[in-house]
């Protein structure tokens, strides 16, 4: 089997139909990942004990089980629980979760390498624990976390082949069903891969550009 | 306003504790309305941690701590928050390392708080800003950023944000003790100008001896957690009546 150029042209408009579902993927799971994470890192740093030991314990869970079987364990419990969602938004729901779980790591070491002077200071000028975290201690944990947080970013892009297990139409999904038909894999499957290469080699240049504007901005 | 008799500050019996490590035991001290007191001692005297009880950063094991008669701790018992932030509003503290925000301008470090704390109009916190600016000799570096200020600079800084919220009581923690030495001159002469122009209370924790000398009503001699011997300058510097006193001060003020 030799490589068909023609076969390939023909294939590449529903895959890069299928693409738009990838990204989209992409982008929400990550900003529920972005969102999501800073609640847990911020709530891990509760004063209620309560609080702080649950959300330790829900992040070392997530992060220590396969993200094939919370995405499974969405699809196929949560309708008994009557809660019915598309496929794909049960994989944006696991990719976020999933993922947050690791973006929280990232704000947690942004609010770490604030000094403990910063917040003496700022409770000595009787700031309220609100004001603290808003105004003094995230502004100052964020701009550091963004460049790992857009790393993360390109992971949950190269894990979207997953959701394919519980079928959404994204690339792989799409370019295995254009194999089943005509029973020529190595155009669709190929494309698939391109595309995978391309975009995350462009976002990690994209991401470096951030990270030296970063640095310079400092 | 509160009546002359009570104290601006008043801690009794005070334990605190790190663990196995007692940095004050039984403590007890005043400092009057209006009274200039400097904390002095050998490091690990627990001189720091009187300001930082009083600033509500710590926690304490045991005793009773009033910030102009509202409690703090009663009998080892933490008042509520709302009761800690009154009691915290009397009080202005500044750091040994400046902890000036570095992500917002010298104004924005002295508006923040008034803004947000005591509810004041962004002109009206901005307008009283920079005439403490003014007052500290700062008022061309407002629109600056911290990490382009001298050290020098950056107490004064400090100084200016917690007066900005117009307190009873200032607290000074070892302020000159990071400054390269041509700095410390400048930040004293704001504290000697604060002193002489102001009836705030202040309560100072310095190494700085001549300084004490001149600017203090009273000086506290701490060791080991408690208080050794207090007095007016010329009596404590000049005639100290405990060994310990003595020993300390020839340690750090050759004659």
């Amino acid at each position: 089997m030799s490589w068909d150029w023609h076969y390939a042209w023909s294939v590449l408009p529903p895959l890069l139909r299928a693409f738009v579902v990838t990204l989209e993927a992409s982008l929400a799971g990550f900003v529920l990942a972005a969102i999501l994470g800073l609640v847990w890192a911020v709530s891990r740093m509760a004063p209620v004990r309560i609080v702080a030991g649950t959300v330790f314990w829900i992040v070392e869970f997530v992060r220590s089980t396969p993200l094939l079987i919370q995405l499974y364990f969405l699809y196929y419990v949560l309708p008994e629980y009557g809660v019915v969602l598309s496929p794909l938004a049960i994989g944006i729901l696991a990719l976020g979760l999933h993922y947050s779980c690791y973006t929280a790591e990232v704000y947690r070491a942004g609010i770490e390498a604030v000094p403990t002077g910063q917040w003496e200071a700022a409770r000595a000028l009787n700031l309220t624990p609100r004001a603290i975290w808003l105004r003094i201690v995230l502004p100052q944990a964020l701009p550091p976390a963004v460049p790992v947080l857009g790393n993360y970013l390109i992971a949950i892009f190269k894990e979207t082949p997953l959701l394919a297990a519980i079928t959404v139409m994204e690339m792989l999904q799409t370019a295995k069903l254009i194999g089943a038909e005509s029973f020529r894999y190595l155009e669709p499957l190929t494309i698939t891969g391109a595309v995978f290469l391309l975009v995350s080699l462009l976002a990690s240049f994209a991401m470096r550009r951030l990270e030296v504007a970063h640095v310079f901005h400092r | 306003m509160s009546s002359i008799a009570e104290p601006a500050l008043e801690f009794r019996n005070v334990t605190k504790r790190y663990g196995e490590t007692t940095v004050l035991e039984d403590f007890d001290f005043q400092l009057g309305a209006g009274e200039k007191v400097a904390l002095i001692g050998p490091s690990g005297s627990g001189k720091s941690t009187v300001l930082r009880i009083a600033m509500a950063l710590e926690d304490i094991q045991g005793g009773t701590v009033r910030v102009h008669g509202i409690p703090l701790w009663l009998d080892g018992v933490a008042a509520d928050r709302a009761q800690t932030r009154r009691a915290r509003a009397r009080l202005g503290m500044v750091f040994q390392h400046f902890h000036l925000f570095p992500h917002l301008s010298v104004l924005e470090n002295l508006t923040l708080a008034p803004r947000l704390v005591n509810k004041k109009k962004a002109d009206e916190a901005a307008e009283q800003a920079i005439a403490l600016l003014r007052r500290v000799g700062l008022e061309d570096k407002a629109q600056a950023w911290p990490e382009q200020l001298s050290g020098g600079q950056k107490q004064r800084v400090a100084i200016a944000r917690a007066l900005a919220l117009q307190p009873d009581i200032m607290l000074f923690d070892e302020v000159t003790s990071a400054l390269d030495p041509e700095m410390v001159g400048e930040v004293l002469e704001v504290l000697r100008e604060l002193g002489e122009t102001t009836s705030m209370s202040m309560l100072l924790v310095t190494h700085e001896m001549a300084f004490a000398r001149q600017f203090a009503d009273r000086v506290v001699f701490m060791d080991g957690g408690k208080v050794v011997e207090a007095g007016p300058p010329e009596e404590l510097f000049g005639n100290p009546r405990e060994e310990r006193t003595r020993q300390f001060l020839s340690r750090v003020q050759p004659m």
